[in-house]
């Protein structure tokens, strides 16, 4: 089906048109039926009437056979009544008695009866006439001046003869109805395509054909010659196309103005960009260049310091403590470099995974073996039940990333605290490594800074926690790299546990 | 005191109540028919004044002959003394067949109703009484002068139309209307000595004052009413005479016989013979009396006759006890 004849067959003016006229037709079947009734009533009184007419024509006969007896008599004016096609049966009744009678009857138990020669009734078979209706005058004679009645005339009739009265006029009716339905069904679709269907059509093609190019050329033709409701919607239409089209203007206007704003701070920002990237590499250069030339004296501080303690003698108690001071500060600053030297590494393009299986239970246990000196100052305890994962990493910054985490665990842990490690492997199928500790907490504002680059937290100040603020940069910038991740959670006062989660190695 | 005196009062009251009620009811008059043709009337009167005798009420109803069996049937009329059967046998055997009308006897009587010529006539007109005379001789019977004759007929419904026609006979019809025009009409033509013919039937008066004969037609037979090939025209119906020697019946309401039981047997028993008929009508006729006074005189002169129909069980004063 097209859609225009789709939309004809659907439209609201045949929807209006169908319904009206389905009403119309209930209307006209019920008026026609009503008609019908009346005429069949009219033509049941008319006939009826006619009945009535028998007695006056017919009494005065009737009331002479039926006084003297004369059967004979009685039965051939009954034939002459008989003979009046209205008359379907005549019963002459005598003291409650059938006298005589003739064509078909109706007995006192409403059962068909037919008269046979002998004048005798009998039951009628398969009667062909139903809702029989009579007529009954009393039949009189005048005998000395006096008027007698005699006898009875029942004169009967049936629908069937109504019906064959009224069939010509319910034709003429039921025809009548039907030109009158057609002519207003012709009607009511001319007038409605006219009015309604023809115009919508138009409309709706012009909605559906409207092209938003060329809205300034636009136009829309109803052909209506009257105002009415669908010439307001066509100009109110129309009206809305030519404010479309001028606001289409404005927008087309504003987007290129937009445009050029957009293009002239996307050029800012590149150069902000620029500049950041110039500053950020001129930093880290920096921080390389001073790391590396900081690193040189160092090892010869460090190294120069454990010489001379080898060598030193029982009697140089004091210079010996001295050197140890030199030799511990010097380690210290020499992480420091290392440390830096990694953050500003790792940030690198050119850093590089050494991508292998690893045992995580040998490189927790070097991890936790290499922080155990710092443990004891605090008396803080680790715990760690072995087991057997393995992911697929780069095994020495695994190490590097714990032994951080675990110096940070201690740095923020309280006096015999204690620390905790296991691995595991959540749903997803990641192998996951968690160090929980039992310090001071991190608060939930704080927890989404803790791993930019030199940022430090006010308890660290506060208590001379040592440190540069690098060490969760720099295990973020390492966990990005072997495409782990890094999250913690934690709450104030009862501890924080960091959790690294390893792909597996399909998934890389 | 006073109560002892009401109540044979009021048990005197109350029985005469029912009395009156009782001989109202057996006091309704029996209606005796009375037609337009002497004897019958002075029939009726003679059974009227034998039925007062025993106690009856009587009453005297004129009808004519063809309402009288309605009148009969329905009970308002009672009594029939003469019943011709040449007239009135198929109403009679009709209202027989329905049951309202009971057949009370025949007279000894025995009846003739026919054409009927004064005996000069057969010298106008040879070969009479043979019907077949009529037909060369018709001219004569004429009363304008042309070649078709007259019959006079009587105020009766008779089928003499069909008969001219069956027989052939170029006859015209003139019916009086009353029986005393026919003896108007005949005593007029033997005054004339022309030649007529009449309906007339036996007995009667005329017959004992004017000398005459019955015309001869074929033999009567029913199937000469009911099948238009019998007799001499196969084409139509009453191709015949009227019957001879019919019967002369009495008829009664069918109530009668248990409203009047004693009253119908009477009426069963009365009976006369045709010299007393055409006497009796002669009385009236012919000597002028009035039917009453003709009824009063047979009466009074024929007791040892009609004591013998009444029964043993009907006696003076026992009747109003009948019912």
């Amino acid at each position: 089906m097209s859609d225009n004849l789709f939309l004809k067959q659907n439209s609201i003016a045949t929807q209006l048109i169908n319904f009206v006229f389905s009403i119309y037709c209930v209307i006209a079947v019920v008026i026609t039926i009503g008609q019908i009734a009346i005429e069949y009533k009219h033509t049941q009184q008319a006939v009826e009437d006619e009945l009535k007419i028998n007695q006056q024509i017919f009494e005065p006969v009737l009331s002479a056979g039926v006084w003297n007896l004369d059967k004979e008599q009685v039965s051939n004016t009954l034939n002459g009544m008989l003979a009046i096609p209205i008359v379907m049966g005549v019963k002459i009744e005598q003291k409650g008695k059938v006298f005589t009678g003739i064509g078909s009857i109706k007995s006192k138990t409403g059962e068909l009866l037919k008269f046979n020669e002998q004048g005798q009734t009998i039951p009628l078979k398969g009667a062909d006439f139903t809702n029989v209706f009579s007529y009954q005058f009393p039949i009189n004679y005048v005998f000395r001046g006096k008027s007698r009645e005699v006898g009875i005339a029942t004169l009967y009739s049936n629908s069937s003869v109504i019906i064959e009265r009224v069939q010509f006029g319910v034709i003429l009716i039921i025809i009548n109805a039907i030109i009158k339905t057609v002519a207003l069904w012709y009607l009511f679709v001319w007038v409605g395509n006219k009015l309604l269907i023809k115009p919508l059509m138009r409309l709706v093609h012009a909605i559906e054909t409207v092209d938003f190019d060329e809205l300034d050329e636009f136009k829309i033709n109803l052909d209506n010659k009257k105002e009415n409701e669908l010439t307001i919607i066509e100009n109110t239409f129309s009206e809305m196309l030519k404010n479309l089209a001028d606001a289409r203007i404005e927008i087309i206007k504003s987007h290129l103005l937009l445009e050029d704003k957009v293009k002239e701070r996307t050029k800012g920002l590149l150069a902000a960009k620029n500049e950041a990237e110039l500053a950020n590499k001129a930093k880290s250069d920096f921080l390389s260049r001073i790391s590396h030339e900081l690193n040189t004296p160092l090892n010869a501080i460090v190294g120069g310091s454990q010489v001379l303690q080898c060598n030193m003698t029982q009697d140089d108690s004091d210079n010996s403590i001295l050197l140890k001071h030199i030799n511990t500060a010097g380690l210290h600053l020499s992480m420091l470099v290392k440390d830096i030297m990694d953050f500003v590494y790792s940030n690198k393009d050119e850093f590089e995974v050494n991508w292998q299986e690893c045992n995580l239970n040998d490189i927790i246990i070097s991890s936790i073996v290499m922080v155990q000196p710092f443990t004891r100052e605090q008396n803080i305890t680790i715990d760690y039940e072995q087991q057997t994962h393995t992911v697929y990493a780069d095994p020495g910054r695994i190490r590097q990333i714990l032994v951080n985490l675990l110096n940070n665990a201690i740095k923020y842990n309280k006096k015999d605290g204690f620390i905790a490690v296991y691995t595991s492997v959540n749903i997803e199928g990641e192998v996951e490594i968690h160090i929980k500790d039992s310090g001071i907490g991190i608060d939930s504002a704080d927890q989404e800074l803790i791993f930019e680059p030199f940022l430090r937290l006010d308890y660290a100040k506060d208590n001379c926690i040592e440190g540069i603020g690098i060490g969760l940069s720099l295990v973020k910038s390492l966990v990005d790299r072997m495409q782990a991740t890094v999250h913690v959670n934690s709450k104030i006062n009862i501890g924080s546990t960091f959790t690294i989660s390893f792909k597996a190695k399909k998934d890389l | 005191m006073t109560n002892k005196r009401a109540i044979p009062f009021f048990i005197s009251f109350f029985f005469c109540s029912f009395c009156y009620a009782q001989t109202s009811k057996n006091q309704e008059p029996i209606s005796i028919i009375i037609n337009d043709w002497s004897s019958q009337i002075v029939l009726a009167h003679i059974t009227g004044n034998i039925l007062n005798s025993v106690g009856y009420k009587t009453k005297y109803s004129f009808t004519t002959i063809n309402e009288q069996w309605g009148s009969l049937s329905q009970g308002i009329d009672h009594v029939q003394v003469e019943v011709w059967e040449g007239t009135m046998s198929t109403m009679f055997e009709r209202v027989i067949k329905s049951g309202n009308v009971l057949d009370a006897g025949s007279h000894q009587a025995t009846t003739r109703e026919e054409w009927w010529y004064p005996t000069y006539v057969e010298q106008l007109c040879p070969g009479l009484p043979d019907w077949r005379a009529l037909k060369k001789c018709s001219a004569l019977f004429s009363n304008d002068g042309s070649n078709t004759g007259r019959y006079v007929a009587g105020p009766w419904e008779k089928p003499e139309a069909a008969r001219i026609r069956a027989l052939g006979l170029d006859f015209n019809i003139d019916t009086v209307k009353k029986a005393n025009d026919l003896w108007l009409e005949l005593k007029n033509a033997v005054k004339q000595n022309k030649a007529i013919v009449l309906f007339n039937w036996s007995p009667n008066w005329v017959e004992a004052v004017y000398e005459g004969k019955f015309v001869e037609f074929p033999e009567y037979h029913i199937d000469c009413e009911i099948d238009p090939k019998w007799g001499v025209n196969p084409d139509f119906h009453y191709d015949c005479g009227n019957p001879k020697n019919g019967y002369l019946k009495k008829a009664v309401w069918t109530g009668l016989k248990d409203k009047w039981p004693c009253a119908f047997e009477i009426i069963k028993n009365i009976s006369f013979d045709n010299q007393s008929i055409s006497s009796l009508a002669a009385t009236v006729d012919f000597k002028k009396l009035s039917h009453n006074e003709a009824a009063k005189q047979w009466v009074n002169q024929n007791k040892s006759i009609w004591h013998k129909w009444i029964p043993k069980t009907c006696k003076v004063g026992k009747i109003l006890h009948e019912r």
